[in-house]
């Protein structure tokens, strides 16, 4: 089977909405430290809520956020 | 984490911490003010036929076998004491605590099986001296020893449970 890692595409969303972490932080409920735990990557998954609640600051879908890709 | 948790540790800390002193002291006053004498040695080993003959080395080295129980009573105590530390600090579901909880149990166990080691040694020691014929090996269990043994036995299983428990937890904070 061929293994696929999920990857986080927080920061291109902060971006394209020109979003702040920190505002995203504050309107999400998280903390900053989070939030960029969140864009690096390092978490072990997302909780559906705070997923929501992204998806609903940014205006966006999970699928804008999150992103399956191949790994060597 | 409950405040009722870290005020029930800091409590149960003390008296933990209380007992680990008196313990010792009450040890070392029973050992000053008891003669050693083939006597006094029946009532600690509960062997009514203790050689008159026995040697002084006889006595202490069964005095010294009495004293493995109360160093094990006292390690189960600290094992205690560090759980009611972490308690009280707010580390509650943690690996290191499901550990110490697994350590108390395997001290309830020893405190359990000890006796069942100790005692033929100590009745062959203690009768060695007797005649030929008068001599004994006993081996007793009651149920002081089932029920440390059953509470060994169940505060292992939990502390396994724990450590699965705070596995989940950890998994759980590693969540955003």
């Amino acid at each position: 089977m061929t293994d696929v890692q999920i990857i986080v595409r927080l920061d291109v969303m902060l971006a394209m909405r020109k979003t702040k972490s920190r505002d995203l932080a504050q309107a999400v409920g998280i903390t900053e430290q989070n939030i960029s735990l969140l864009k690096s990557g390092k978490v072990k998954g997302i909780r559906f809520d705070t997923l929501a609640k992204i998806c609903a600051v940014l205006d966006c879908q999970p699928g804008d956020l999150l992103e399956a890709v191949l790994v060597e | 984490m409950p405040h009722d948790i870290r005020k029930w540790a800091a409590v149960l800390r003390g008296l933990t911490i209380a007992v680990m002193v008196l313990l010792p002291l009450a040890v070392v006053f029973a050992l000053i003010s008891t003669p050693l004498t083939p006597a006094n040695v029946p009532q600690a080993i509960n062997r009514p036929d203790v050689a008159d003959a026995a040697t002084r080395g006889q006595l202490l080295t069964v005095t010294a076998l009495n004293l493995i129980r109360p160093l094990i009573l006292i390690w189960t105590l600290n094992e205690m004491r560090k759980l009611f530390d972490e308690y009280r600090v707010g580390r509650v579901l943690t690996d290191a605590c499901a550990r110490i909880i697994q350590r108390v149990g395997y001290g309830f166990l020893a405190l359990a099986l000890i006796p069942l080691v100790l005692q033929p040694v100590q009745s062959v020691l203690m009768t060695w001296a007797n005649p030929a014929g008068q001599r004994a090996i006993s081996l007793s269990v009651n149920s002081d020893m089932l029920f440390f043994a059953l509470s060994g036995g169940l505060i292992i299983v939990i502390g396994r449970a724990m450590r699965d428990a705070a596995e989940a937890a950890a998994e759980n904070r590693s969540f955003v």
